[in-house]
This record gives C-alpha cells, structure tokens and sequence, in this order.
C-alpha cells in the first residue's frame, strides 16, 4: 500500500528581474529558509530533486541538483534535475511524491529556478521553442508566442471569446499579484488601457491576435517544497499539506496534428486522473493555480479542468467568478502572468501559492475556508500536462 | 502535395511518421494531397526568430483535403482565415550557419 504524502512548507524568491542572484542562489535560497524555519537536520533529507531547464545556457551548469545538495550540506542522497519543458515543476513533485509514497524516500526537497534574464531574449526565446516539433514547427519558425496565438484565434473564433476577455485576465491577474510581495509585475491595468485608444504603443502585439498584455513574463526566480510521508511530515509541522491526487498527460506534440486543435486534452485529461485519484470533483476544488502563460490559456483550462462548462470561462471572467473572493478563485498569485513565469520554478510557485492558502498563511490574498486546492502546469505548448490535487490536514 | 495517410485509422499528415499518434499502427499509404490548402489559423509574429528575415513574419496552419494539416510560414501581408494556399519548399531560415529547408506557403 502506498503511502500518504504530505508537504511540510513552500517558500520561494521574490521573483522578477534578479541579475545580482545565481542560479545557485535562487536554489539555494528558498530551501535553506524551508530547512531552517521547520528545523529538519540535513541528514534527514533523502532525495533532492531540482526542476531547471536552461541551465546550460543562463548559468553555465549542469547536474544542477547534485550542486544544490553540496550548497545545502546535504550528502549521501537521490539528486536529480527533473526537465519537462515549463512543466518541470510539477512534475518534479511528482517524482517527489513517488519516492516518498513507495517508500523508498521518507523527506524529499524540491527546488526548482530559473534564470530566463541573464542570457539574450532571442536566445532563450529560442531555447524554449526548442520543445516544439523538431521537423514540423521549429524550422518555421514557431515560437511559444506564436503557437499559443494559433491556439487563440481558433478557440476565441468558435467560443466568441473578445479580446476584452483576455485583457480582463490580465487585469485580475495583475490586481491579486498587487498583493503578493513575492510578485515580478506590480502595477494595475484597466481594461481601457489594453484596449482603449493608444493601446497600440502601450499594449503592443506580439503574436496576433496576443499583446504583450497576454503573455508571461521573462523571470529569474526560484521556489523550494519539502515533501515527507504523512507520519514524518507531522513531526515537523501540525500544519501539513495533502497530495490527494497527481496526473501527468500528452498530447501530440505538434498542435497541427492533435484531433481538435482548440482544445488541450493533455490538460483535461491530466486534471481527470488527478481528481479520480483524490476522489473529487472539479466543483471540490475551493482556490486554483493554472498555467496561464497566455491569458487566453486561463480561460480555454478553466473549462479543460472541469470548473465552467466548454465557452463559458469567459462568463466566469465577466462575472468575476474567479477573483479572489469569487466563487472559483483561480490565479490568486496573480498566475504566471503577474507573479512571473521562470520555467523551472513555475509549478512549484503554483505549488507554494495553494500550500499557503490550505496553510492560511497567503495574507491578503487569503481566500476564505480554502480546503482543496488544484494546480496544473503545462509543458510545451499543451503537449504535456501535469496536475495536482491538495487537501488541507 | 504528398500525405501520408494511415491504413488504419485513416488520419492523413503531411509528413512521414513512423507510428501514428491518433491510433498507434506503423502502416502508411503515400497519397496525393493536391496543390490547394486552407488557411485554419494565423498570427503574425512581431518578435521573429533568429535566422528569419521576414518581419513580422506570418504563421498559420493550413489543411489540405482529407484533413491533413501543415504549419509553417504564410508569404502574405494580408492573412485571413478561408484563404486558399499553396505549399513550396524551400529555405525557411538559417540555423547555427546552415540552410534548414520545408514548406512555406504562398497565397494562390
Ligand atoms: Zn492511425
């Protein structure tokens, strides 16, 4: 029988544009304040796990989790770096969990960073569209942007989804990250400045029909978990968090072969295994981080994940549904949109920010009897997905 | 325009796969996709890779009869969604000093 697993705590970096930190630092940071403040022995820890994917090219590293245990002074344990493309950080959990619940691992640290603003923007552009189709997209020329825009004019055409949807998105999303000190981006926007008139020059296209409003930002930024069997986990803490469920997903990897390309069935599918998995329903789930590295991506993975039926996430924006203290609260951190998106670290940030609303430690942000909390992280454009189910202890 | 269309399930694509991703046979017919595709999706791309010299630079897919889908770089100023293309090969960009050559669409 497997075992309960629990996370003990989560913190991460501030996250934005850090030119003075290493990618070591952004590592080392998050986990040294997790270590100290639950007071866990390093020789306690069994595994180190690291989500990272540009190491290479930011920082002239490899073998990165081996590094983090030597910093930490932390010997003699499984370390490896976890790469599934912006899906990394999860899925990293995700190896996490299955080392504690088969019990081969009883704490396992997880830390995952990126430094996305040390090497030129075209080149890391062009290392993330690395993870498109290798003979059908990249020699085209096919960029995250770019796939996520074909993504968007197909899904907003069928469901009528209007560019005030999207900004709306973007408006909600830089609000909560107002409240987050953790947060890149800390300015409000309105709608009628991403679309008004002289929105051109403040609010650019990148990939139409996205604006620069619509995307992600470039971040440097890490985050830390600890994981531990449940028994464990209470040794340290009387506050844990429950993973109830993981699922993890594919699709095609080119978009142009996938059956519908307006939808992401790795998404759907991924958040089905997880909830059968946990034993719930999407109407369970009390506050949610999804992967919104486009804003149109918050609305077509709200109704992918069971929470608003299909062409009715942007109702749920209109009626504000998914603020803070709506109904369905999604992106409280202000999602990868406002709280920033450094690859490696982003599924453990959408992991910290649940941990500390079941925890009840998310401070102005908090929402209100939160008890299951559920991320997703998508890897590559929608060609991977993983997602998560937590319960409060 | 050559496909390659599989003997089990049926699904057409435009470029040769090992194994098909809709329902896991190796079989493979080669068939005519004919000269005309329609634009499904488009976007026009203001930050452009490296080694492309058109900017901005338009991407769309575009499907052939039968379904078949292509991705790739639409030589028009004025993409719209229904257009007819047509697919050539040649030069899509310059990588690492190299040629990377495939299709490209131009409109008919
Ligand atoms: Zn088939």
């Amino acid at each position: 029988m497997s075992r309960k697993v629990a996370i003990i705590g989560a913190r991460m970096t501030k996250f934005g544009n850090l030119i003075d930190k290493t990618l070591m630092d952004l590592l080392v940071e998050p986990s040294e304040i997790l270590l100290d403040e639950y007071k866990i022995e390093r020789k306690k820890v069994t595994s180190v796990y690291v989500s990272n994917l540009l190491g290479e090219i930011s920082s002239r590293q490899t073998a990165v989790a081996t590094a983090l245990a030597d910093y930490l002074g932390i010997t003699d344990v499984a370390a490896e770096r976890i790469e599934n493309g912006p899906a990394s950080g999860a899925s990293a959990i995700r190896y996490a969990y299955m080392d504690i619940a088969s019990g081969n691992s009883d704490l396992v640290l997880v830390a995952g960073a990126e430094k996305m603003r040390t090497a030129p923007t075209e080149v890391v552009t062009d290392l993330v569209s690395m993870m498109s189709h290798p003979e059908v997209e990249y020699p085209s020329g096919a960029t995250m942007p770019s796939l996520g825009a074909l993504f968007a004019r197909l899904y907003m055409q069928k469901y009528d989804v209007k560019p005030e949807h999207l900004a709306m998105v973007a408006v909600k999303n830089h609000s909560n990250a107002m409240k987050n000190p953790y947060a890149q981006l800390k300015k409000e926007i309105t709608v009628e400045q991403l679309l008004g008139p002289g929105s051109e020059s403040f609010n650019p296209y990148v990939a139409e029909p996205l604006r620069l409003y619509d995307m992600s930002p470039m971040t440097d930024g890490g985050a830390a978990l600890i994981l531990a069997d449940l028994d464990t986990a209470l040794s340290y803490t009387k506050n844990p968090v429950i993973i109830e469920g993981i699922g993890e997903s594919t699709d095609a990897l080119a978009l142009q072969d996938r059956e519908d390309p307006t939808e992401l069935k790795a998404v759907r599918l991924s958040a089905e295994k997880a909830y059968r998995m946990a034993g719930i329903k999407p109407e369970d789930v009390n506050v949610a981080e999804i992967h919104d590295a486009f804003t149109v991506l918050e609305i077509a993975i709200s109704e992918e994940i069971g929470f608003f039926k299909r062409g009715e996430g942007k109702l749920a924006v209109e009626r504000g549904t998914t603020k803070i203290d709506g109904e369905k609260p999604i992106n409280t951190s202000g999602g990868l949109k406002a709280r920033g998106h450094p690859l490696g670290a982003t599924g453990l940030a959408q992991a910290t920010e649940i941990v500390w609303q079941l925890q009840g430690l998310a401070e102005q942000r908090q929402v209100r009897n939160a008890n299951i909390g559920f991320t997703v992280n998508m890897g590559g454009f929608g060609s991977n997905a993983v997602s998560i189910v937590y319960r409060r202890y | 325009m050559k496909g390659y269309k599989c003997d089990s399930c049926g699904k057409v694509y435009t470029y040769k796969r090992k194994v098909c991703i809709k329902c896991g046979k190796t079989s493979f017919s080669e068939v005519d996709l004919g000269e005309e595709a329609r634009l499904i999706t488009y976007t026009v791309l203001y930050v452009v890779p490296a080694g492309i010299e058109r900017s901005p630079l338009v991407l769309g897919i575009a499907e052939f009869k039968d379904g078949a889908r292509l991705f790739g770089q639409v030589m028009t100023d004025k993409p719209q969604v229904g257009m007819k293309l047509k697919a050539q090969y040649g030069k899509l960009r310059t990588k690492d000093g190299k040629e990377l050559n495939g299709y490209y669409f131009v409109p008919e």
